[in-house]
């Protein structure tokens, strides 16, 4: 679904991104799991689109070559980690918004605004919305128009409990219906509980590209930070 | 007709109508407009019995409030909606279409503002004097003209200035050249250079700065002109009638748009990093 | 009185014919014993005052009857007293002068004096006095007349409460509403004149007296004097005239409680000084002029007790203004209350009123205690450098302002009032 080949990133003499190449298929909850400053959310703005990559870089959705173009967007849903919407537009407003700007149909509208019970607050200002309030918009606006690609930072970095474990179902459901899922986490239990695959940066370079199963599996342990520790020092040696 | 609602559908109008309605319902914009009334209608009121004074208060007003509201409120609109952008980029429209969009709504409630509370203010002065209202839609128009060259200032230092601790430091800087230090400098070359003719040079530092240019428009139109004498003449040559106001207004525009074509799309005139600034974040 | 004197003869009876001729001239000199009245109408003896004119004999009285007489042009060559009642109107038919008076003692009054004729060559007016003594031209209106009332090489006239309506489209062509030429002791007081090229000119016209007229709308001067002297106005009103007054080239002038306002555009004064020395100005107002007035080589004259409201100029001085003072003046509200544009001032201020002192008075003499120096570092600069009328209304004005008042030493030493008043004077 999404093919990455040579992504190349820097800003003046600091290369953020070395020569990443990734294949993400569909049906997948794909994580870019590493630390601060390991290139992850780089790597994601450039699959976006909101970040320009050094000439020579590919990324390829679904057949579009995309690299300085913004009409393949509507195949892509973007969930920032918390982003601050215009206060005084009410949320309905909001979505009448992108519903012009993509000129596209809402399937999952009325599906996530029952689910996420958006109707209280349906016509409240963006501004006036508690925090829970505001990340079930963010979930909202990212997934409505049913894209193909859903690209999500850092997803559950910020959630209330009770909206994590909506988005969480959901992720897993959205996943089999031929759907491509990215996002970057640093939370070893997150990737290990939602990722069918994983690709471990450091570095801005990638690792490794496997499923978190496989490196448990592979070590020999019940946990995805136990499993990564070992292969860590594998790594050193 | 279609084709009208197709441009009415555009992203960029899009954009600009939501701007527009996230503006108008800022309270900054109302107590700017208030402000304008209230100053305004007090100057007109303590002037009528010399409307040449305070014809040229309502200019110093203008001149004074318009640059530096649209200077500080747009850089400070532009940052803090830089998150919300990323929403915005990353749908399928163009970022020259976010950019001019937001310019344009953010724009149009400023102006709406403005002319509701200086054209409320001055209303009631309409008729007690025969060349003032004439005086008071010139002083709307160079006021929208102002708003929309300082917006698009504002603009243009919010994605070159990333902090924006150094980005209010620019933008106070970039009121007070054009406000003060600018004619300063042109006073330091009359004193240096008065041997010399300098008609054609003081008209040119004056298209040169878009606060003169509305001062000096306003200035050959108004009765205050006849204080020009002589020297006034090539201004009244170049701006008076009614093509100088075009002329100033195309050259305000001209400012508004060089401003905006190097912060979006001319990588000639910026660094890498600028680019790099301008497309990650707009 | 050629044919009587031809009558006498030195006959024997001498004596009887010197005294014959002493009766007759005697009578002669008693001009209201033996003066007739001539009538003018449409049904009496002369239904023309050319006619009357022709008839009448020195001293005599015409009194024109309304109604409208298409004259041309009248010459008036005897002494006469010619009456219009209820305002008859005579008509110079686009001829010449309406009246062209060329005799001692003439009185013209009552009538409506309408088109003289239009030349590039001559100077044609409703009323022309050519050499002559004594005339009054009391109570007429005059209109489309390229010059009103014309006195030339003219000694002691009056003439009072006359209208002139002038047609003056441009200063070439125009004429002027009274023009004086090398006439003295004229008195003229509560005309009206609007219109013309000059409202009043004097030139060569010493020890005239101007009350209580008003020049209005006229293209260039509301009044002007050139070497004229010893001449006074006062109580006269100068509105919406390109300059309201220009002196120049005259001395002893006098000008009190005048009235100059509305003389705004780009080469527009209220009065206009040239090459004027030993004046007084006294007790005027100048109320909303480009500047209220502009000195240009004035010497030992006085400028006292005048107010300057609203002037974009209060009082410009060239610099070759030497000795001259200015007491107890007001200066309010006027954009620059006095300008120059030289390092040398050679005229004094003392005890003038400026709105915009800022000083204190702490022994409350009604004088502040710190001189005041109403020439702004701005207002010299612009002075010298006429071109940063390009900064007018501009905010670096007040910020140099602001320096000045921080920094008094920025401030011109030039031109100081020792004895600024903390209230104004009487207006």
């Amino acid at each position: 679904m999404i093919t990455i080949h040579n992504l190349n990133k820097s800003y003046g003499s600091h290369h953020v991104l070395n020569d990443v190449s990734l294949e993400i298929p569909k049906n997948c909850l794909f994580a870019l799991l590493g630390p601060n400053g390991s290139g992850k959310t780089t790597a994601l703005k450039s699959i976006l689109g909101n970040v320009l990559p050094q000439p020579g870089s590919q990324i390829i959705i679904d057949g579009h070559n995309t690299i300085g173009k913004y009409h393949y967007k509507h195949l892509i849903g973007y969930m920032p980690q918390a982003t601050r919407y215009p206060p005084h537009l009410r949320v309905d407003e909001l979505i009448t918004l992108l519903k012009r700007l993509r000129k596209q149909p809402t399937p999952l509208l009325d599906r996530l605004v029952e689910e996420l019970q958006i109707a209280p607050f349906w016509k409240k200002k963006l501004g006036a919305l508690s925090g829970g309030m505001a990340q079930k918009v963010n979930i909202l606006q990212c997934f409505m128009f049913d894209p193909k690609v859903a690209v999500l930072d850092e997803p559950t970095q910020s959630l209330d409990p009770q909206v994590s474990y909506i988005l969480k179902r959901f992720l897993k459901e959205y996943r089999t219906s031929g759907k491509t899922i990215v996002f970057t986490s640093h939370v070893m239990s997150e990737v290990q509980e939602l990722a069918d695959l994983m690709a471990l940066m450091v570095d801005g370079r990638v690792y490794t590209v496997t499923s978190p199963q496989k490196l448990m599996i592979d070590n020999s342990v019940q946990s995805l930070e136990e499993a990564l520790h070992q292969f860590w020092t594998h790594e050193a040696t | 007709m279609k084709r009208l609602k197709n441009i009415w559908h555009s992203p960029l109008i899009t954009i600009a109508v939501f701007e527009f309605y996230e503006n108008i319902r800022n309270k900054w914009l109302f107590i700017y407009g208030l402000t304008f009334l209230a100053l305004s209608a007090l100057i007109v009121y303590l002037g009528v019995s010399d409307p040449l004074q305070a014809a040229g208060s309502l200019l110093s007003l203008v001149l004074l409030l318009v640059p530096l509201f649209s200077l500080v409120f747009g850089s400070i609109s532009f940052s803090e909606s830089l998150r919300f952008a990323e929403v915005l980029i990353s749908q399928p429209i163009s970022r020259r279409d976010i950019y001019l969009g937001k310019l344009l709504g953010l724009s149009s409630g400023l102006m709406l503002s403005f002319i509701f509370g200086m054209g409320l203010g001055t209303v009631f002065q309409v008729g007690l004097h025969e060349s003032g209202t004439a005086n008071y839609v010139l002083l709307l128009i160079l006021g929208c003209l102002l708003t929309l060259t300082f917006l698009s200032l504002a603009f243009f230092l919010a994605t070159v200035v990333r902090k924006r601790e150094l980005l209010f430091g620019w933008v106070l800087l970039a009121w007070f050249g054009c406000f003060v230090l600018y004619d300063l400098v042109v006073v330091g070359v009359a004193l240096l250079f008065g041997n010399y003719p300098l008609e054609i040079p003081m008209l040119i530092f004056v298209f040169f700065n878009p606060i003169d240019l509305a001062r000096v428009v306003f200035l050959v139109h108004s009765d205050l002109s006849a204080m020009m004498g002589y020297s006034g003449a090539v201004f009244q040559k170049y701006l008076g009638h009614n093509a100088g106001v075009g002329l100033g207004a195309a050259v305000m525009l001209l400012w508004a748009l060089l401003h905006l074509s190097v912060a979006i799309c001319n990588p000639c005139f910026v660094r890498h990093k600028l680019i790099d600034h301008i497309h990650g974040l707009i | 009185m050629p044919k009587k004197n031809s009558v006498v003869k030195k006959s024997p009876i001498l004596k009887g014919g010197v005294f014959l001729i002493t009766l007759s001239l005697v009578f002669l000199s008693m001009p209201p014993l033996l003066a007739e009245t001539l009538h003018v109408c449409s049904s009496c003896a002369n239904t023309t005052i050319r006619s009357a004119i022709f008839a009448a004999h020195n001293q005599d009285t015409i009194v024109v009857a309304n109604g409208v007489y298409p004259e041309g042009q009248l010459l008036v060559d005897k002494s006469l007293i010619i009456l219009g009642e209820n305002r008859p109107v005579v008509d110079g038919l686009n001829q010449g002068h309406v009246f062209l008076v060329k005799a001692d003692h003439v009185s013209i009054s009552g009538f409506k004096i309408q088109n003289s004729g239009v030349s590039v060559v001559e100077e044609f007016a409703g009323i022309l006095a050519d050499d002559v003594l004594d005339c009054s031209f009391i109570d007429n209106v005059l209109k489309n007349t390229t010059y009103a009332i014309y006195l030339a090489h003219v000694e002691g006239c009056r003439l009072d409460a006359n209208v002139m309506m002038g047609n003056a489209k441009d200063e070439v062509n125009g004429g002027n509403g009274i023009h004086m030429w090398y006439s003295k002791k004229i008195s003229i007081r509560n005309n009206h004149i609007q219109n013309h090229r000059d409202g009043i000119y004097l030139e060569f016209s010493d020890d005239c007296v101007l009350e209580g007229n008003k020049s209005v709308h006229n293209l260039r001067y509301g009044l002007h004097f050139m070497y004229s002297n010893r001449d006074h106005y006062i109580r006269n009103t100068f509105e919406y005239n390109q300059t309201g007054v220009a002196v120049m080239y005259s001395h002893h002038i006098v000008m009190d409680g005048n009235h100059f306002s509305h003389s705004w555009g780009r080469t527009s004064y209220g009065l206009l000084l040239k090459e004027i020395d030993d004046s007084q100005i006294v007790s005027n107002m100048f109320f909303g002029n480009t500047v209220g007035i502009y000195m240009d080589g004035v010497n030992r004259s006085q400028f006292t007790e005048n107010s300057f409201r609203n002037n974009g100029w209060g009082v410009e001085i060239l610099g070759s203004a030497a000795d001259n003072q200015f007491s107890a003046n007001n200066f309010m509200s006027n954009y620059f209350d006095v300008a120059t544009n030289s390092l040398e001032i050679h005229n004094t201020f003392d005890g003038n009123y400026w709105d915009s002192y800022k000083g204190y008075d702490l022994n409350k003499d009604g004088v502040g205690d710190v001189p005041f120096r109403p020439m702004k570092v701005f207002s010299l600069w612009i002075g010298q450098y006429p071109e940063l009328v390009a900064l007018l209304e501009s905010p670096v004005i007040d910020f140099l302002e602001m320096a000045e008042r921080i920094f008094p030493v920025l401030t011109p030493k030039l031109l100081q009032d020792n004895a600024p008043r903390m209230n104004v004077g009487s207006l």
